[in-house]
């Protein structure tokens, strides 16, 4: 495949090196001299002095025959226009954009960048998984369908305790789909109590995890450790 | 010139600017409550200052944004709107600055993809019903004009500005010469 680097920091430089390694013919665009210059001598010929923003580096560097755009500037002015320039100008089918501002996904979404990487939301989601305290952990987003695969551990007070899944007040789009107790796990079946300390896994609509926090954790202690 | 400048100026500025009275010396429109805009201006240089300057004479709600604190000195001490510190891509500096109930949206800040990103962000999320944006690149004022975005482009506008100059003075310099109109 041939794919276009815009961005030439850290991210830039090991994505560069890891689709180099894979067989791509891979092509890095970064703004600065200085830069440009460390990079060539491990990446070679791989590495261009340009501004991946300017409609005409893109065209010189034959952008409309790449398969993948990346944008990964530490700006996402940047990277949206990257990504909307190759999509609109040169009719790239696949683009991929880094965020830096978690809530900026949401808006690129809405802008036609679909595809995005959140470094700073997934360090957030890490030390939420890594860090345990009752709360809803997000492990998986399917933002086609606008649903989210989530974890909860039940806490020693929950009113969900003792009920069986579908006792339980969900909301209308949420499923439970697994309980997990220790070494063990469940399906959930009219059989099934939760118990405390339990991990649950749900799918939920993403606008839906209030509700979700409110069944499990109860009203008045939502946040409580 | 004069008929380029008055295209645009046509095309631009407010069409009610003309019902504007003068009133003890300050500036108050006829019917203030029916022709107040909220306006937000994002970016303080010269063309943010200067323009909200105008605005506020002329009687508008005016809220400027920039992330730097210094920018506001441009703006003189008769200005009456607020100012706003922080980063105009930003959704949640935007609805600060009440967003939600602007009338216009005008990116000026010095980076073209600042303006675009905060342009379709007003656009598109806030749904603002005029959405201006500054784009010193003609090539992307061409690709989000095409997007729908109501760019102004300072390098193609001065650029035939001087282009008009130039012809002009031919004109008047052929005119006055040995061979005289008509």
């Amino acid at each position: 495949m041939y794919i276009i680097v815009g961005g030439g920091g850290q991210i830039g430089y090991y994505v560069t090196k890891g689709l180099v390694a894979q067989g791509h013919e891979v092509l890095l665009l970064d703004k600065n001299a200085q830069r440009v210059q460390t990079l060539s001598d491990e990446l070679g010929l791989n590495v261009l002095r340009g501004d991946a923003c300017e409609a005409r580096t893109l065209e010189e560097n034959g952008c409309s025959r790449a398969n993948v755009v990346i944008a990964v500037t530490g700006d996402d002015e940047d990277n949206l226009v990257i990504c909307q320039l190759a999509k609109e100008r040169f009719l790239v089918k696949k683009t991929i954009a880094r965020v830096n501002n978690p809530k900026n996904e949401r808006i690129f979404a809405k802008l036609g960048i679909t595809t995005t990487v959140s470094p700073t939301k997934n360090i957030l989601r890490l030390i939420e998984t890594e860090v345990p305290h009752h709360s809803v952990v997000p492990l998986m987003n399917l933002k086609q369908v606008g649903l989210e695969f989530v974890e909860v551990s039940v806490p020693r007070k929950s009113p969900a305790i003792g009920k069986s899944p579908t006792q339980i007040s969900l909301p209308e789009h949420s499923t439970i789909v697994l309980i997990m107790r220790g070494t063990n796990y469940f399906m959930p079946g009219n059989q099934t109590t939760i118990q405390a300390e339990d991990q649950i896994f749900a799918l939920v609509k993403d606008t839906d995890e209030p509700a979700l926090r409110k069944a499990i954790f109860g009203a008045e202690n939502e946040q409580t450790q | 010139m004069q008929q380029f400048s008055q295209q645009w100026g046509k095309h631009y500025f407010p069409a009610h600017s003309a019902n504007i009275i003068k009133k003890g010396g300050i500036q108050v429109p006829k019917n203030l409550k029916e022709e107040t805009m909220k306006i937000i201006i994002l970016g303080c240089g010269r063309v943010g200052a200067t323009l909200a300057q105008m605005m506020d004479q002329a009687g508008h709600k005016v809220t400027v944004i920039d992330y730097s604190n210094d920018s506001f000195h441009r703006l003189d001490q008769h200005f009456t709107g607020k100012t706003l510190i922080g980063d105009g891509i930003d959704e949640d500096v935007l609805k600060r600055a009440e967003i939600e109930q602007a009338d216009v949206f005008v990116a000026v800040t010095n980076g073209d993809n600042r303006n675009i990103m905060s342009s379709q962000i007003a656009k598109h999320i806030f749904q603002v019903r005029k959405v201006l944006c500054r784009i010193y690149d003609p090539t992307r004022t061409e690709i989000y004009q095409r997007l729908g975005l109501d760019v102004i482009c300072p390098t193609l506008v001065g650029a035939q500005m001087f282009k008009e100059a130039i012809e002009e003075g031919l004109v008047q310099r052929v005119s006055g010469g040995l061979t005289p109109p008509r």
